[in-house]
């Protein structure tokens, strides 16, 4: 019995070590969301003009998903009867440092479809940049407005298609990595 | 009860050992035993004797096997599953669920990251051995925090004599194509029976599962279990250790995550899955990974005095990944890692009619995100549990049998976390917080003497600590596809809990029926948030914690009539309600009420007796239906007017099931073909976290077997 005693008191001062194990845990990453999409920019260029008109839109909700609403989520400003070129640079405000991920688009550019969505008798959104397979991909486009002014919205929407993007592929196609709706005016 | 159905497929036996069946049941039955003085030959009797609990039975585990845990536990009074789709299922005991329900496997509590719905307990459905529900007293030994109950597993003991025991299984459903087989062998080691050994291994393959007019894409699974043990006992010492490995890959519907508030109403207004797929075993993202070890050390001494000592020490890792269908990147979204370490030293003694055990022990655990992290949705913490308990039963013919527990826990617990930007060079922000609590449960069974009445009462209290999720989750818990949102103003939560149960018996008719309260102070549910969020990635249902003092009821029932020739009948009902108290709405995610009745045909059960023997070439068949009431009892908004939930809760649904059993090769090979929902009813389950995007599966026939290389002589 004595014996056992003495083995029962050992064994637990050996457990009560357990909490100098895996000192790890008091030191964790910074919560950074890799790839997660917090920023979306849109720059708009219209080199007709003298100086060439650039315009900035931004959607912005640095925290991701859940938590505090978007801080700022701007309007879309154009011109009827203009050709303009549209860049996007897609940011991840959460890593650190801050993540382009315009790399990754491109890398992944066979599973990724932006597709613009907007009423074309205001609007129509051609896409000019491609894939490595020669499908469009999106993350540059030209716009051509039309006579009809007014306001109205502009979808941008990235399509992840895991498999099988084709020519055909469009907004039923995949799933959505992004979606954001941005006003849009269309004044003389 | 329920369980009572599965007595009558029990009294044919065919699937255990018959010497082992017996012994083991016989255990069980003579409480007597639970007060003998303690030597090593009792080291294997069941915790919680004598009081309250309800057992799954190997025979009806094997009935059901190739189900997930909770599906099989169904067919214990009171017990429903909390699910996402058709394999992802949890335990809810009497609406209860997750971290109030404690499951134990090899006497050591499973430590996981049990808060999400969509988290099933990793544990093989194939893995042999009786489950037991504990409750009150008895559970009181597992923590406080088992305000539901225990689910306890016990293997069924290791052969000391006779020669190497070989027991294979098999089970195939057409629903979604699932094989899957299990292997046990065990055997003494040397010829004086001091050390046996048993190793288990099996393997679960399923695809995509169907319902009426579809596949559901992506919801395949695989599953790969293995267990082995090595036993010493020899005089008054016992020394057994355990190891588990358990592997899990999950496939999660996609048509969950929708991208704007219209495809979201659409996909919850759709009588198909928006996402259809084809019948086939590929997985794709979102997908959870899971990978769980688990080793226990059991040192038993009887001493001479007439105490029985006994020490354990558990260790688990869980592991757990989960991958967002919307990823540039091919790592997980999701990546935790939980260590669990456990120690208790335990001392029983009986003097006479009473019986003492007393008992120390601690739990210490750490989480971790793991480098493949995308975001910290649980926080890394590590929490460390010091606890001690009592536990006191007497029996006496006059009074019946009593137990008493009292247990005293206090928990340290702290968390860590580095804001999104921040440098990983700044100390990380801890948050401490410390917990402390005595609770007590008492249990009573009583035979009224000269009479058919028999009485079970147990009342008590309990306590839990809100849980990491509970306070710190934020964001998109992709499992679910939903924002769930922690709060870190929630308190522990309380419990006063009291049932009365009363049996009544005489010849050939059995009845059962309890009734029950739990008065919850904090009460911590996830409540549906309006309107859904909108994210740069589409909208999702949002839900957040909130604790709210609430009163849980329930009424659970069952009749059994014997009526010759081997035919039973069964009826048994399950009635559950929740609500915020005082007067305040209804609580979410309650089961709705159910009702099974069973007609069963076994030839040999023509007694009373539903141990009898088997002859050979004889079939077990019957039919059971089960009715499940739509859950009219909903939460509402403040106005009371409209609901919180997000889509109304499903129509009443009523299922068939057919099933035909016997054996072959003098009664080595046992097989039992089923029909479940056999008029492939399309319904949904209110408990089912998919139901606003997919049905229930449809008809699934079942083919299983089993097969007994050898049998063994003697335990």
């Amino acid at each position: 019995m004595r014996c056992f005693t003495s083995f029962i008191l050992g064994f637990f001062g050996v457990i009560f070590l357990f909490p100098s194990c895996r000192k790890n845990v008091d030191n964790p990453p910074p919560d950074a969301q890799h790839g997660a999409i917090t920023t979306l920019t849109l720059v708009i260029t219209d080199s007709s003009t003298l100086p060439a008109y650039q315009d900035t839109i931004v959607f912005d909700d640095p925290d991701g998903a859940g938590g505090q609403q978007p801080i700022r989520w701007d309007t879309v400003r154009l011109q009827p009867e203009r050709f303009y070129k549209a860049q996007v640079y897609l940011t991840n405000k959460l890593a650190n440092p801050i993540q382009n991920l315009n790399p990754i688009v491109i890398a992944q550019g066979t599973q990724h479809l932006f597709v613009y969505r907007s009423d074309t008798s205001m609007l129509k959104v051609r896409i000019t940049d491609q894939d490595n397979l020669n499908l469009p991909l999106g993350l540059q486009t030209s716009w051509e407005t039309q006579k009809r002014i007014g306001w109205t919205n502009l979808e941008i929407n990235l399509r992840h298609i895991a498999f099988g993007k084709n020519n055909n592929s469009g907004i039923s196609t995949g799933h959505s990595d992004l979606q954001v709706l941005f006003p849009l005016s269309i004044q003389p | 009860m329920l369980h009572l159905i599965g007595a009558i497929l029990l009294s044919s036996r065919p699937w255990l050992p018959q010497d082992m069946d017996s012994t083991l049941i016989g255990q069980r039955l003579d409480s007597s035993k639970s007060l003998q003085l303690p030597t090593v030959e009792i080291i294997n009797q069941v915790p919680g004797q004598g009081s309250e609990y309800n057992r799954l039975s190997a025979a009806k585990a094997f009935e059901h096997s190739g189900q997930p845990l909770a599906r099989q536990m169904e067919t214990i009074p009171g017990v429903t599953v909390l699910s996402s789709g058709a394999q992802l299922a949890k335990p809810v005991v009497n609406g209860l669920h997750s971290q109030r329900i404690l499951i134990l496997q090899d006497g050591v509590r499973l430590e996981s990251q049990a808060w999400g719905s969509d988290h099933a307990p990793e544990i093989d459905p194939f893995q042999e051995g009786e489950w037991t529900l504990l409750q009150a007293a008895a559970s009181l030994r597992h923590g406080p925090e088992a305000l539901g109950g225990v689910l306890d597993q016990q293997s069924t003991p290791l052969l000391k004599h006779g020669h190497l025991d070989a027991h294979w299984s098999s089970v195939w459903m057409s629903n979604n194509g699932l094989i899957g087989m299990h292997l046990r062998l065990q055997g003494p080691l040397d010829r004086r029976g001091h050390l046996q050994w048993r190793w288990q291994g099996s393997n679960r393959l399923g695809g995509n599962y169907s319902v009426p007019g579809a596949f559901v894409a992506n919801t395949g699974n695989r599953e790969q279990s293995t267990t082995a043990e090595l036993q010493y006992n020899h005089n008054k010492l016992l020394i057994n250790n355990y190891l588990r490995v358990y592997s899990l890959r999950q496939g999660l519907y996609p048509g969950a995550h929708a991208e704007n508030s219209d495809d979201l109403q659409n996909a919850i207004a759709s009588s198909l899955p928006m996402w259809k797929g084809d019948f086939g075993y590929n997985l794709e993202r979102p997908m959870q990974k899971v990978l769980h070890w688990q080793y226990s050390l059991r040192i038993q001494r009887a001493h001479r005095g007439g105490g029985l000592s006994n020490l354990r020490y558990g260790y688990q890792d869980n592991q757990r990944q989960e991958y967002d269908i919307r990823s540039f990147l091919p790592l997980p979204e999701m990546a935790l890692e939980l260590g669990t370490q456990t120690a208790s030293y335990t001392y029983t003694k009986t003097i006479g009619n009473f019986r003492l055990e007393n008992a120390v022990g601690l739990m210490f655990q750490q989480n971790l995100n793991q480098p493949a992290n995308a975001r910290q949705f649980i926080r890394n913490y590590q929490s460390l549990n010091r606890w001690a308990y009592t536990l006191l039963s007497w029996e006496t013919s006059n009074l019946g049998k009593h137990e008493w527990a009292l247990r005293y826990d206090q928990i340290g617990f702290t968390s860590f976390y580095r804001p999104p930007g921040t440098n990983p060079e700044d100390p990380a922000s801890p948050d401490k917080r410390s917990f402390q609590r005595l609770s007590t449960a008492w249990t009573w069974n009583y035979q009224i003497p000269r009479s058919e009445w028999r009485i079970r009462v147990n009342a008590g209290t309990g306590w839990r600590p809100p849980s990491a999720n509970e306070l710190y989750a934020n964001g998109l818990h992709q499992g679910m596809a939903a924002l769930e949102r922690g709060n870190l103003t929630l308190k522990p939560e309380h419990t006063w809990t009291g049932n009365i149960g009363l049996g009544w018996k005489r010849g050939p008719i059995d009845l059962e029926s309890q009734i029950g309260l739990r008065n919850i102070q904090d009460y911590i549910f996830l409540e549906p948030q309006q309107p859904s969020a909108v994210t740069i990635n589409g909208v999702y249902p949002q839900f957040a914690y909130v604790g709210r003092d609430a009163v849980l009821t329930h009424w659970n029932s069952s009749a059994s009539a014997q009526m010759g020739k081997g035919w039973k009948l069964n009826l048994a009902w399950a009635l559950i309600r929740g609500r915020e108290n005082p007067q305040g709405t209804w609580l979410v995610w309650m089961p709705a009420d159910r009702w099974l009745l069973g007609l069963h045909r076994n030839p040999t059960s023509n007694t009373n007796d539903a141990l009898g023997s088997q002859t050979k070439s004889q079939f077990n068949y019957g039919i059971e239906i089960q009715h499940v009431s739509r859950q009219s009892r909903i939460p509402l908004s403040e106005d009371r007017q409209t609901s919180l939930d997000y889509a109304p809760a499903p129509a009443a649904y009523t299922l068939l099931r057919i099933y035909l059993g016997g054996q072959l090769m003098r009664q080595h090979l046992q097989w039992i073909i089923s029909l479940d929902n056999a008029l492939n009813t399309r319904y949904r389950d209110y408990m089912n976290r998919l139901r606003y995007f997919a049905d229930e599966p449809g008809r699934n026939l079942s083919l299983r077997l089993q097969y007994h290389l050898h049998r063994h002589k003697t335990i």
